[in-house]
């Protein structure tokens, strides 16, 4: 055997998966070559040091986003925009149409928000509310309602009957 | 109870059983290979957030492919080949962001000062070092001898199925590993010395 059948045998020869004559043969020429024994030898330190690259651990979240993966192969909603298209009209809906469709619904819901007559009563604004408030100004209670979160709410603040009597009775 | 059902099962029986919708033997599989998976992708990319990324792709493509799954070869022949082709394709599209240490790295310098004061600081240093030098040297080689050592070092597949996995012929493979354990004993010399 000579230097260049060593290359062809030495990693079999390494894991130990050289048949018996084969072994004999390539024992045979390291015992007379220097540079092949040198060679496996180093072969077999490298062998070792690879052992202490120590494995991980995978991380505890791997089954849930794997699971969420095949959910998503699965139901073919690879995103929230695909999930959303199929929610409102089905796989026939393309972007464009849904794109168009919700930009209308954004643009009536502005519309409303914008052009929507008053709800609240007339005289019902924040001055009115400051005026109510200075009505009971003096009153022990005023401080115990001031701080009442529920005062932020005028709606609830002028059907407050409490506040309607401490009104009523304040000169 | 049915672990012990799980564990006298073989791979192929049980990707059969996924094929006829049975999603638990599915389970099954992904508790027996999750960690090898990951750590093959982890040894060959060097970054764990990207080896989990890709080690759910290659499962997913195993799901995936559940429905014209064919038992001609072994499981982890088949599994294998998808492994190395994500690996392998992550790295040519450029994913990889090679030798990042993080602190979600185990191995990184400021994860492993983090995690422990158990070692001392002198054995800290050596494995640092030596893990270091390990994980470069690897890096450093070509792809299909790095997928090669990793395959038959970690993953102890036999060189037929590093052969199916890398697509050339078992010579191909032990000419592969041959250069790359060379340029190893090369690069990690001055280890070795104090390795024996």
């Amino acid at each position: 055997m000579n230097c260049n059948e060593i290359e062809i045998h030495a990693i079999e020869y390494m894991d130990g998966a050289l048949s018996a004559g084969l072994r004999t043969r390539v024992d045979a020429h390291l015992t007379g070559c220097s540079d092949c024994r040198e060679r496996l030898e180093g072969f077999a330190s490298v062998n070792d040091l690879l052992d202490s690259w120590d494995p991980i651990v995978p991380s505890a979240a791997f089954d849930a986003r794997l699971e969420r993966k095949i959910y998503e192969q699965k139901t073919g909603y690879t995103d929230w925009w695909a999930a959303l298209s199929a929610l409102l009209g089905g796989a026939a809906l393309g972007k464009p149409v849904l794109a168009g469709a919700l930009a209308a619904i954004l643009l009536v819901a502005v519309s409303v928000v914008q052009f929507a007559p008053n709800q609240t009563q007339p005289g019902a604004g924040l001055s009115e509310m400051g005026t109510i408030l200075a009505t009971i100004e003096g009153s022990e209670e005023l401080f115990l309602y001031r701080n009442l979160p529920v005062l932020e709410n005028f709606e609830l603040l002028s059907n407050f009957k409490v506040l309607q009597e401490l009104n009523s009775s304040t000169p | 109870m049915r672990m012990d059902v799980v564990a006298i099962v073989t791979d192929a029986e049980l990707m059969l059983r996924v094929k006829d919708g049975d999603d638990q033997s599915f389970a099954g599989l992904l508790s027996r290979h999750r960690e090898p998976v990951v750590n093959f992708i982890y040894r060959m990319v060097q970054n764990r957030g990207i080896a989990e990324e890709l080690a759910q792709d290659v499962f997913l493509r195993v799901y995936r492919a559940r429905t014209n799954y064919e038992p001609s070869a072994k499981f982890t022949t088949w599994l294998y080949c998808i492994a190395t082709n994500v690996a392998l394709n992550s790295s040519r599209d450029g994913k990889l962001s090679r030798n990042t240490e993080t602190l979600d790295d185990p191995e990184s310098y400021a994860a492993r000062t983090l995690r422990s004061t158990d070692p001392t600081v002198e054995e800290e240093m050596v494995a640092r070092s030596l893990g270091w030098e390990i994980r470069q040297a690897i890096g450093a080689l070509p792809e299909k001898q790095k997928t090669a050592v990793i395959l038959h070092k970690y993953q102890e597949l036999d060189y037929r199925q590093i052969a199916a996995a890398l697509d050339c012929s078992e010579s191909a493979v032990k000419s592969l590993l041959f250069r790359a354990y060379e340029s190893l004993r090369v690069r990690l010399s001055h280890l070795s010395g104090g390795k024996k």
